[in-house]
């Protein structure tokens, strides 16, 4: 199940090549259409999760929470990581489709935060390039919604 | 040679725009486009939320191109364990058959693409049968444990639902004497199917919301307990076809509702010309039909495979039977024959 062969491995895809107004369709497309897929591991999650709520409403640019890491775009670290559920997290990275970012909420997941000399948890940037850190501990609700808009900028520039 | 032509498309024009625009893939298509974008800010609206709203100047109209634009432009991924040919032969089938299912509905007196010399009501449900074949082929050729477990719920629901459905239209069947939808349609200029046929009709309508399988009977996609059913290792444009499958599915289902029960295409006179006037009614009435599915979809909580089997198993396949009965003996009654 976690063993893919994907189409276009290893070389530069088709929308690299494509002129200038076309790839600018494109990046504006993806900006509007971020699709999260949350590992909840920590205590960032109840904030996370009013983000989906009445009060932020993030659907309101197009963040729609999806089922399954096949369809998603964006996998969002709430909470600490520790060096077993790594693993999970790489193979949920794995799966998901070309091109995908990855947005760390919260202290533990950036630099281990309140635990600096704990023997188990580990950063996230040391496994995978991390587009958009998320600072507190934890983040207010408005700040993830401030961060994961930072990705939607990102993405429309053309990162 | 370009006389030829012009003159063929002149001769099968009306075919032609029937085929590509109106009842047939350009309407279809919108009405995804449409539905979906309706669903997620009438749901919104419903949590007193907002629903998409910066894409596109107001009301986030561009939202679903957005969308659509995002999955093709996306990497497709095989799994190894697939059955690659089944895996892609599933993705493009599915959304053809409720397709297909619509191109025997009458939208107005004599549009109608293909008119099946009075056995559609027969053909439309000889070709939803397929539906189900097709959904657990794709759960099968995924090779996961969730879309096979999808795969499977998916045929129970669709076996439980689909007799009660079928029992409930032979009642109609018998009340109007004929298998054509056409003549159906044209019999209830005078009274709605949904008055003497009231028994079918609740039968046909909780069949129908195990048929289209959204929320009281999402139980193949059930996104808590399976990822996402039998769509699970569908990415990109893959999945953009299985999306686009379901909604094509309710509209084929909500058009055949409106045709058996609520009159068709009949209404009270708006527009001097007949066929604007039924197509108006025709979509008047599928909007206020999808507006009823979606409140139905937020109230609601997801019934378990077992329950939703029990129910059709045993209330709604006795009450259509019963409806049979009672439809013979009120036409007995009413007409002295049946």
């Amino acid at each position: 199940m976690s063993e893919t062969s994907s189409v276009n491995e290893g070389r530069p895809g088709l929308v690299d090549k494509l002129p200038k107004p076309i790839k600018k369709l494109f990046n504006w497309s993806r900006s509007y259409s971020i699709w999260p897929i949350h590992f909840v591991t920590g205590c960032c999650s109840p904030e996370y999760m009013q983000l989906f709520g009445p009060r932020y409403d993030l659907e309101r640019w197009g963040v729609l929470p999806m089922g399954s890491t096949r369809q998603s775009d964006t996998l969002i670290f709430v909470g600490n990581v520790s060096r077993k559920m790594m693993l999970r997290a790489l193979r949920l990275y794995e799966q998901m489709p070309e091109p995908k970012y990855v947005v760390v909420v919260g202290a533990c997941a950036t630099s281990k935060g309140p635990f600096p000399e704990s023997y188990s948890l580990v950063r996230v940037k040391d496994y995978m390039d991390v587009d958009v850190y998320i600072a507190g501990c934890p983040p207010k609700p408005e700040a993830q919604a401030y961060g994961i808009l930072k990705l939607r900028k990102k993405i429309l520039e053309g990162e | 040679m370009l006389n030829e032509i012009l003159s063929f498309i002149n001769e099968n024009f009306q075919t032609l725009f029937m085929i590509s625009v109106f009842p047939g893939l350009s309407f279809v298509l919108g009405f995804v486009i449409f539905a979906v974008w309706y669903q997620r800010k009438y749901l919104a609206r419903l949590m007193i939320r907002m629903g998409p709203v910066h894409c596109g100047r107001r009301l986030g109209w561009l939202q679903l191109i957005a969308d659509a634009l995002k999955l093709i432009t996306k990497e497709l991924i095989f799994p190894k364990a697939a059955n690659k040919p089944l895996f892609i032969f599933a993705s493009i089938m599915l959304p053809v058959i409720p397709a297909a299912m619509i191109a025997l509905i009458p939208f107005a007196p004599g549009l109608v693409i293909y008119n099946a010399s009075g056995v559609s009501l027969l053909i439309f449900f000889a070709i939803s049968t397929l539906f189900p074949v097709v959904s657990v082929i794709r759960g099968w050729a995924a090779n996961n444990k969730f879309t096979i477990i999808g795969a499977f719920r998916n045929i129970y629901l669709d076996i439980a639902g689909e007799i009660p459905v079928f029992l409930a239209s032979i009642g109609v069947m018998i009340w109007a004497g004929t298998y054509d939808l056409n003549e159906i349609v044209i019999q209830q200029s005078g009274m709605w199917f949904v008055i003497p046929q009231f028994l079918g009709f609740i039968v046909f309508f909780i069949g129908f919301l195990a048929m289209i399988e959204k929320v009281p009977f999402d139980i193949p996609t059930a996104e808590t307990e399976l990822i996402y059913g039998p769509n699970t290792e569908y990415t990109g444009a893959m999945f953009l076809n299985m999306m686009e499958a379901d909604y094509v599915n309710v509209l084929a289902w909500t058009l055949l509702m409106i045709t058996l029960y609520f009159g068709g295409y009949n209404g009270p006179r708006i527009f001097p010309d007949p066929i604007i006037n039924g197509i108006f009614w025709m979509i008047t009435k599928l909007l206020i039909a999808i507006t009823i599915i979606f409140t139905i979809m937020i109230s609601y909580a997801r019934l378990r495979i077992d329950q939703a089997v029990r129910m059709g198993w045993n209330y709604l396949l006795p009450l259509s039977i019963l409806n049979i009965l009672l439809t013979l003996i009120l036409k007995y009654i009413m007409f002295g024959g049946v």
